[in-house]
């Protein structure tokens, strides 16, 4: 038998991404097809691929993308056990959800964007399962990230779910920023980011606590774990298949395969299995409560399945892989089958209410709250009611500076254009400074070249728009992306381009600066890389401001929106 | 000052959507409190006020007018009945035949309608002079608190003290917690929550709007109530109808804005500080009146005329056709009449849009068979409990309130209730410990169910049907034999009630116009749906949004009752003694029929009902089949029995968002004698109400029927035509990212507020038609029947439906305008 190479499934999701953004938009048949056909296939090569890994046919990937003197950006893909179990439920849970979305969003406007977009996560999340090494792993990561992104904000005319859109994002751009950092430190240590041959050095428990520290706060963020778990419930606006395949089943459950993934790394470290412990396990106890007065249905299986993600890092902490491999196949088919069958609770508990054979309402669990005294009861309750205040750390600790910055040194309040334009130049800053503090300038013209094109994409789609809306600031939502649906094309590929998202060439040349930073010092690729962070909240807060949100009255001539206010 | 807060609040109260919890979704007119304006002024006003659209966009009247929807004929009858100054100066610059070309134009641009005053009035000068983002600090937190209080079952710990008032249970929550309940807890507010509610309210109005500015307390009231119209409705219609939860909590709107505010007052505070300025004052000007007030100033933009011309056009295009079709049919008349001996079989419909067809096919199976309509609860105004309630439920319209309550007990008591437990949904998985075990056992499972349910969808617990509620093991306890009410319902009726009741059905319908058939069926309906939060919009709205089932059933059973008949010959009915009534379930979506009390049919009536059931199942599949051309994924040319299985996989798909279509399409209604429609494909747009005029003299029959047609069909007619016309506003927007809310209602995403009116799913092939009203009687009975309710007149003289009158004896066509019917001047566009 020929050994299908690794590539073979990531690639063919996101050639039917592409080729579903071929199809028109009004030919709901032929989406359905790509989708269908992509997603079969796709389940097919998952038994394939992991029928040959059982059979001992290895299919271990290792291309050099490209080399730029010293610089080699390797993509590693490679079949063990894990990658196996999470690849098989990804395609699995994946290919019924996109079968049942076929029904589901029949008639729906927007749902190629859904189904390309399904795809594209379902691509990312292959490349990240199958990843051999760290870089390779923070591709699919983005693609992930941003899939994620553009579900949740799937209405993009309403006001809730562009809002939490870009709420999550920030988080997972936080949860970026770890595993950048990780990455490089991961490299400077072990001289490798493949995850293979770093199992096999010995290094000190002490000098991979930094290390194993970004790793869980990665991971914390992208799973929901305590104090990131309040985004989970946010995220629920998109069409409910996308919610269940997304933080009912697979995307939540990231975070447990990241930390299944670098276990050979921090496993040396007492004090960071520990902290992955304490991590897991104050987020199962704070989830469940908070669970428990969610009063929503998706908020509750949302907590519910976070405080297990919970108990699955405790697991993994105390070394128990297989159980958690085990509770990850169970946990994420239960929660994608809750939240797809969510719209039943009605009906269901209502029966249940009204039955003659039922007492009274279906077991709400009073045990532990009544035996409470009335103080501790009530501080319990206004806790729980509030997320136990995670959403204001972590505005506090993580999302302050970059609103700060946004608004001071980015301008973000005046036009488009302006933040465009500083965002790029702070680009070119940062370029130069790191090219002149290294003496080597050839490694800056990747970035700069893929960073200038993009910015110069934005500049044309900017320039699509009427000049009253170009020049206008950007105060609140102001939905362009309904009438000027070019414009906000570009100007959405040039924000992918400017923060360096995968698969552009701003990402190659931010990963080769990235590597030369690291030569200079850990201060310097700190710089960058929050410089690269703050950056891409900046342009996404400002692209969600102008593109997305309910569609105002853009559309009429001027006197005919002085004549209606 | 405290009453004038109340007041101020019941009248805001008026504004705000009125829709009870989901396991009570009765369709109403949206705009009900607008009904005191004639139609396009109250939904203009109705726009401004929500920021709502009023007519569809521009394009789509242009697109229904090249598909031919729209007919020139129209367009002209339109322009010249219209009053608008647009259509005053088309009759005066141009001919005729050019308007339509003129609407067509360009020239108007298109519009969209201006934000409603929740966006640009009073409050919005936080937003607007202070950039205070009031809606998104407060709501998330206002709205998780209110699910809270009035969760019905999803949240595994209830609110503390759900026996309180909303007010108590926060102040509880702000006093006994040593952590922060944000920002009631922040310190310069605290205080305020020790007073009431409507102090509250004042003291910090009073500071918002400055001195003296009490007359606008309400206008900011408002505003702040429509900010979340989903919330403040629910928690209006609940001060109200507490009755509406099983476990019922005690609130009042006064109460949320007193929380509200305080809320608005703490983050003020925090942003501007103690001394800010009060949003009246000598630069700030109050603000204009509102747009349902009388002094309102309305005007009407040139697009939006050129729009109303053209929602005139297309629902006298419908009318034209439909005049047409029966006009047409009238002459054509002896080709359907009816037999001299006695028809085979007779059957009883309810006049809901979805039986008419099912009516045609199996009319069509045989001459002999005759069907009629009427209100699907057949007359039994009852609360009804089955073997398997805990408790009662109204099974009759919304406005009538039952006296009588009906009781299902079991004949077999071997039978056992199933279990209806579903580990997967139940709360069992919520738990850490519990969820730790299921989701290492069960886990895997539930994949497994996931693929069964999508590639073999089958009848599961969590499916709701009104089939499950047909037990051929159980019986109707009718008969009433004391005298004493429990809970305040009688258990049953007299003979003398029963008498009542199947007069009315038999004289209103023109049953007893001519002879009886040997068997008369009475067909209740209901739907099936699974991962359906709206099921309760999917059974009959005459049995208030349950299954009809147990109606036709007691109907059935009262009329073969020996007591029962000979009152009726007293009063003139003559019921042959080989005359047998039976009751039975038509389930819309499933196209499913059961029949009740099978058992008791008498032996010589045995053939008869197998033949009838025979040919109700071809009628069923054919019915099918119909409906199934309206799928759009669903082939036209589908063989009937085909057609029925795709329909009840339908019914049992998780993936599936239109188990049926529903009442979408509905465009008229049609009281008279069933000859006038017999053997017409009307399309399933149409309610059939059966009347014969010549019985009913004096206009009383025509009143009563009137009288719960008008509302229901009216106000199910309306649901659909607003939330068509705006899904955002009026409408839920796409069931796809629903999620439940406490049981009570539908959200998007976790904190959005609770949304009103139907979703997309249901509405998007219906045509925004108002509901034309045909009754063949003469003019003068008709005007004197409609004049008899107050409600009904509002509705027909404010022309919320379109009613025409089709006399009986000459078939003159004439239309109801300014207070009284004109003969129909009836374009001769036959050709």
């Amino acid at each position: 038998m020929i050994s299908l190479p690794l590539y073979l499934a990531p690639l063919l999701c996101l050639f039917g991404s592409c080729l579903i953004g071929l199809v028109p938009w009004r030919d709901e048949r032929r989406i359905h097809q790509v989708a269908l056909i992509v997603a079969t296939l796709f389940v097919a090569l998952s038994l394939l691929q992991i029928g040959q890994w059982l059979a001992g046919i290895s299919a271990s990937v290792r291309e050099t993308i490209f080399t730029w003197g010293s610089y080699r950006f390797e993509f590693t893909l490679a079949m063990d056990r894990i990658a196996a179990v999470f690849f098989l439920v990804t395609a699995v849970l994946g290919g019924l959800v996109i079968r049942f979305s076929q029904y589901y969003m029949h008639r729906e406007p927007g749902q190629k964007r859904f189904f390309a977009t399904m795809l594209i996560f379902m691509g990312g999340m292959t490349i990240v399962v199958l990843a051999g090494d760290i870089v390779t792993l923070f591709t699919g990561w983005e693609l992930v990230g941003i899939g994620s992104f553009l579900l949740i904000g799937f209405y993009r005319h309403r006001e809730w779910p562009v809002r939490n859109a870009l709420k999550v994002y920030s988080i997972y751009r936080v949860c970026d920023v770890g595993l950048l950092i990780a990455a490089y430190e991961e490299h400077r240590l072990f001289g490798t980011g493949n995850f293979s041959e770093q199992g096999l050095q010995a290094i000190s428990a002490q000098a991979v606590l930094p290390i194993a520290l970004l790793i869980l706060l990665s991971a914390a963020g992208k799973s929901g774990q305590f104090p990131f778990s309040f985004w989970v419930a946010r995220a629920m606006e998109g069409p409910t298949p996308s919610s269940a395949i997304f933080y009912g089943a697979i995307s939540i459950h990231v975070g447990v395969f990241l930390l299944m993934r670098t276990m050979p790394v921090w496993e040396v470290s007492e004090i960071a299995r520990v902290c992955i412990a304490v991590v897991g396990l104050v987020t199962a106890v704070v989830t469940t409560i908070v669970g428990h007065v969610q009063s929503n249905i998706k908020g509750r299986i949302g907590y519910a399945s976070v405080a297990q993600v919970g108990l699955m890092f405790v697991e993994l902490a105390l070394g128990l892989e297989t159980l958690a491999l085990i509770h990850f196949v169970g946990n994420a088919s239960l929660r994608c089958y809750q939240l797809l069958v969510s719209p039943s609770v009605v009906a269901y508990i209502l029966r249940l209410q009204s039955s003659a054979t039922e007492k009274g309402r279906p077991g709400p669990d009073r045990t532990l709250e009544s035996r409470l005294f009335p103080k501790l009861r009530a501080t319990l309750y206004v806790c729980a009611t509030q997320e136990f205040f995670m959403e204001f750390i972590v505005n506090r600790v993580f999302l302050e500076i970059p609103q700060w910055t946004a608004r001071h040194i980015m301008a973000e309040n005046s036009t488009i254009l302006n933040v465009w334009t500083r965002s790029f130049l702070l680009n070119l800053f940062l370029v130069g400074g790191v090219s002149w503090a290294g003496r080597d300038y050839t490694t800056a013209l990747p970035f700069t070249l893929g960073v200038g094109v993009s910015y110069l994409i934005g500049v044309v789609g900017i320039y699509l728009l009427p000049r009253r809306l170009r020049q206008q600031s950007l105060d609140h939502l102001e939905g362009l992306s309904a009438h000027y649906s070019l414009s906000a094309r570009l100007v959405f590929i040039s924000f992918l381009g400017m923060s360096g998202f995968p698969i552009t060439p701003a990402f190659w040349g931010a990963d080769m600066l990235l590597a030369e930073c690291m030569k200079i010092g850990l201060p310097v690729a700190l710089l960058f890389s929050g410089t690269f962070f703050l950056n891409g909240i900046v342009l996404a807060r400002t692209f969600t401001r102008l593109y997305l949100g309910p569609a105002g009255h853009h559309h009429l001539s001027r006197p005919e929106l002085e004549a209606r206010t | 000052m405290t009453t004038t807060i109340k007041d101020s609040l019941s009248r805001v109260a008026r504004w705000v959507p009125h829709q009870g919890p989901l396991k009570d979704f009765i369709h109403h007119n949206t705009l009900h409190a607008f009904q005191e304006f004639p139609f396009v002024e109250g939904c203009l006003r109705a726009s401004r006020l929500y920021g709502a659209w009023t007519f569809l966009p521009l394009s789509t009247y242009r697109d229904l007018f090249r598909n031919g929807e729209v007919s020139e004929l129209a367009v002209r009858e339109s322009v010249e009945e219209s009053d608008l100054p647009l259509a005053r100066e088309l009759r005066e610059r141009q001919p005729s035949d050019s308007w339509s070309r003129g609407l067509l134009s360009d020239q108007w641009g298109d519009y969209a309608p201006a934000p409603g005053v929740a966006e640009t009035g009073l409050r919005s000068r936080w937003r607007s002079r202070h950039r205070l983002k009031l809606n998104h600090r407060i709501h998330p937190k206002l709205f998780r608190l209110l699910g809270q209080f009035f969760d019905q079952g999803i949240a595994m710990w209830e609110a503390p003290h759900p026996e309180c008032r909303l007010y108590d249970f926060v102040r509880d929550l702000v006093v006994k917690s040593w952590m922060p309940l944000r920002p009631w807890s922040s310190s310069p507010v605290r205080g305020l929550l020790e007073g009431t509610p409507e102090h509250a309210i004042e003291t910090v109005l009073l500071r918002f709007l400055g001195p003296n500015s009490e007359p606008y307390f309400e206008r900011y009231l408002l505003e702040m109530c429509l900010a979340h119209p989903g919330w403040s409705g629910m928690v209006s219609e609940l001060e109200h109808h507490p009755e509406h939860l099983l476990d019922p909590r005690r609130v009042s709107l006064t109460e949320v804005c007193a929380l509200e505010l305080i809320a608005e007052y703490a983050y003020i505070l925090m942003d501007l500080g103690a001394d800010f300025e009060p949003l009246i004052g000598p630069e700030n000007p109050p603000p204009g009146p509102l747009p349902y007030q009388p002094d309102y100033q309305l005007e009407i933009t040139k697009p939006e005329q050129v729009a109303c011309l053209w929602q005139h056009a297309f629902e006298r295009s419908y009318r034209l056709g439909l005049i047409d079709l029966l006009r047409e049919h009238r002459i054509n008349r002896p080709l359907f009449a009816l037999p001299d001996y006695a028809p085979k079989f007779q059957a009883f419909f309810c006049i809901d849009d979805r039986e008419g067809s099912l009516r045609r096919h199996l009319e069509a199976q045989d001459p002999g068979i005759e069907t009629f309509g009427f209100a699907g609860f057949f007359g039994v105004d009852c609360v009804y409990q089955g073997v398997d309630d805990a408790f009662p439920s109204k099974q009759c319209p919304d406005p009538v309130h039952p006296k009588h309550r009906i009781r299902e007990f079991r004949v077999d008591s071997r039978r056992d209730a199933k279990s209806l437990h579903h580990p997967e949904i139940h709360d069992d998985s919520h738990s850490l410990v519990r969820g730790f075990v299921i989701s290492q056992t069960l886990g895997l499972w539930s994949a497994v169910k996931l693929a069964l349910s999508i590639f073999h969808p089958s009848l599961n617990p969590l499916a709701t049907s009104s089939l499950q509620k047909v037990d051929d093991t159980s019986t109707l306890e009718l008969h009433r034999t004391s005298e004493s009410e429990e809970e305040g319902f009688f258990s049953g009726y007299s003979y003398e009630e029963m008498a009542d009741r199947v007069e009315r059905v038999l004289l209103s319908s023109g049953l007893t116009a001519g002879p009886m058939a040997r068997l008369i069926l009475f067909a209740g309906h209901g739907a099936s749906s699974i991962n359906n939060p709206y099921f309760s919009a999917y059974d009959c709205g005459a049995c208030g949004g349950r299954g009809g089932g147990p109606n036709a059933r007691a109907v059935a059973m009262m009329a073969n009752r020996p007591e029962v008949r000979e009152l009726l010959r007293l009063r003139g009915i003559d019921i042959p003694v080989s005359t047998w009534f039976l009751g039975s379930l038509h389930d819309t979506t499933r196209d499913e029929m059961r029949y009740f009390d099978v058992e008791a049919i008498p032996p010589s009536h045995r053939e008869l009902f197998f033949e009838l059931q025979g040919l109700m199942e071809i009628a069923v599949g054919l019915n099918a089949k119909e409906r199934c051309g309206r799928f759009a994924n669903i082939s036209p040319k589908i063989d009937p029995r085909d057609a029925i299985l795709a329909v009840r996989r339908r019914s049992v798909s998780i993936f599936e968002p239109r188990p049926e279509l529903n009442h979408a399409t509905n465009a008229a209604c049609i009281v008279g004698r069933r000859w006038m429609t017999r053997g017409l494909s009307l399309n399933r747009r149409c309610f059939l109400n059966s009347y014969e005029p010549s019985l009913d003299p004096d206009g009383t029959i025509l009143a009563s029927l009137l009288s719960a047609l008008v509302p229901v069909g009216g106000g199910i007619n309306l649901e659909y035509y607003f939330s068509r016309l705006d899904p955002e506003v009026y409408g839920a927007g796409s069931k796809l990212p629903h999620n439940i809310q406490g049981l009570i209602g539908v959200i998007n995403g976790t904190e959005g507020d609770l949304l009103t009116g139907l979703p997309t799913q249901m509405t998007e092939v219906h045509d925004p038609l108002r509901l034309l009203l045909i009754v063949e009687q003469t003019p003068e009975l008709a005007l004197k029947a409609i004049q008899a309710s107050a409600e009904v007149e509002q509705w027909v003289s404010h022309h919320w439906v379109q009613f025409l009158c089709w006399d009986y004896y000459n078939g003159t066509w004439h239309e109801f305008r300014q207070e009284g019917f004109h003969p129909l001047a009836i374009l001769e566009a036959v050709s």
